[in-house]
């Protein structure tokens, strides 16, 4: 009942300049060179369908200012489906290209307004398709972006995805947290959810042990989710359990990012940018501590074997048992999850890469159940 | 750790076992079965192919989601329907 359908990367000519590699459930680059250093990728799959998306892009960031070069890294991670995490993939780095043009620069408003287009052309998606594909409207998608350009790490989130930076100290590593995340299980999200509507008594409701947002989703804010943006989506024939039963005006999800900007320093030796996938099982500072003490090819690989390493002690049974666990019924070991490490270069690697921009996407079909 | 023959008495393939936190034989996993009290079972992972299995854990996600609140897989259905259905697999 597994079908293999392959399309790795967004087009064969694309992946034969950066090939990139599966194996079972794990899609991976193990070593690529992006402007600012070196970076690795992985990701894996446990839904039926693959719901993360991630992308790294290096070169010009606008279409206008060749001397803006940086490298921008995103971490999609879908829910509900896999169509929004995808159309952010394919939409949201253009976008920022399009805004940064503008001002020929980046800037925290670019970003912001890179996010807020995107959710906009996916909600007019929905809206075409309600008559013959409402459950769209229940496709959402967390959203977290990492731009690095001209000295200085912009971090834009929306959702729970998560970006640690790993600071060299005196013999190892500290972990720093550069994303502000969105999720009802952390009482700065609950607190923000309960001061927008102050007159919603079950805006944050507890179902299953954890707060969700009208007692329907964890996250509190993202890409996608027009039932819960648009009343007009919070209807028939939108299956009941994403249907609220009184009307709302005020949409309940954002897609505002949160934009944290941190000035690189020497001593910043990388990033890792992750799905909650990946955090659940690890912390940020095993994380940055296994990314420190191990070698630089396959890393991301590395940190997704910890994690699963993890999964496998809690569900009580052998990591390489956990590993021949079909899509779908995987679900309930770990999830979807993607990594990647960002090496930073405090100088542009070598002035050629500009000449060849960079551009991988990981996730794409992978396997899928019928 | 005690192992008990399934019902059928072909192999072992179901077993009771106090051990809660430790890791299971290879091949098996840890089950957590009952409505208010959980009783621990180690099952061979092939179950986890079965689609009766799945029945069962299509229930678990239904009342605790992904997040299985012993650890190990929890399957919240009386302890008769968990051998009933786990007697019928190889």
């Amino acid at each position: 009942m597994v079908k293999p359908c392959w399309r790795i990367g967004a087009g064969m000519e694309r992946s034969k300049i950066n090939p990139t590699k599966v194996d079972g459930l794990t899609w991976y680059k193990d070593l690529g060179l992006h402007t600012f250093g070196e970076f690795s990728m992985a990701m894996i799959q446990a839904n039926s369908v693959m719901e993360d998306q991630c992308q790294i892009e290096s070169g010009p960031l606008t279409f206008n200012n060749p001397t803006v070069q940086g490298t921008f890294v995103g971490v999609y991670d879908g829910h509900g489906g896999p169509e929004a995490s995808r159309f952010i993939a394919d939409n949201i780095f253009p976008k920022l290209k399009k805004f940064a043009s503008e001002g020929r620069e980046i800037s925290e408003q670019v970003i912001s307004k890179a996010f807020a287009e995107t959710d906009k052309d996916f909600l007019k998606t929905v809206t075409k398709q309600w008559p013959t594909n409402p459950q769209m409207a229940s496709v959402g998608s967390c959203c977290l972006a990492g731009v690095i350009c001209n000295g200085l790490v912009y971090i834009a989130n929306t959702g729970d995805s998560r970006a640690v930076l790993g600071r060299s100290e005196r013999g190892g590593v500290r972990a720093v947290q550069l994303s502000v995340e969105h999720n009802a299980n952390l009482e700065s999200a609950r607190q923000e959810l309960w001061s927008l509507h102050p007159n919603d008594p079950t805006i944050l409701v507890m179902k299953h042990r954890l707060w969700r947002v009208k007692g329907v989703i964890q996250v509190t804010r993202s890409i996608g989710d027009a039932y819960l943006k648009r009343a007009e989506f919070n209807r028939e024939p939108l299956l009941p359990k994403f249907r609220l039963p009184e009307h709302f005006t005020k949409p309940i999800l954002s897609a505002d990012p949160s934009v944290t900007i941190t000035r690189l320093s020497p001593q910043d030796e990388f990033i890792i940018l992750a799905s909650d996938g990946l955090w659940e099982h690890l912390s940020n500072q095993e994380a940055v501590d296994i990314v420190h003490n191990s070698p630089r090819q396959g890393i991301a690989r590395r940190l997704l074997k910890a994690a699963l390493k993890e999964a496998a002690k809690k569900r009580e049974m052998r990591y390489s048992d956990l590993t021949e666990i079909h899509p779908g019924v995987r679900r309930h070991f770990h999830d979807d999850i993607t990594v990647i490490v960002v090496y930073l270069n405090p100088h542009p690697v070598k002035t050629n890469s500009w000449a060849s921009p960079l551009s991988i996407r990981g996730g794409y079909p992978m396997h899928s159940t019928s | 750790m005690a192992f008990v023959r399934s019902l059928l008495g072909a192999k072992k393939i179901l077993s009771r076992s106090t051990g809660a936190g430790s890791a299971a034989p290879k091949g098996f996993l840890a089950v957590y079965v009952g409505e208010s009290q959980k009783k621990r079972y180690l099952v061979p992972v092939s179950y986890l192919n079965q689609p009766s299995f799945q029945a069962l854990l299509s229930k678990s996600e239904e009342e605790f989601g992904f997040d299985h609140p012993m650890g190990g897989l929890t399957i919240p259905c009386p302890e008769d329907t968990f051998i009933n259905v786990t007697s019928r697999l190889q």
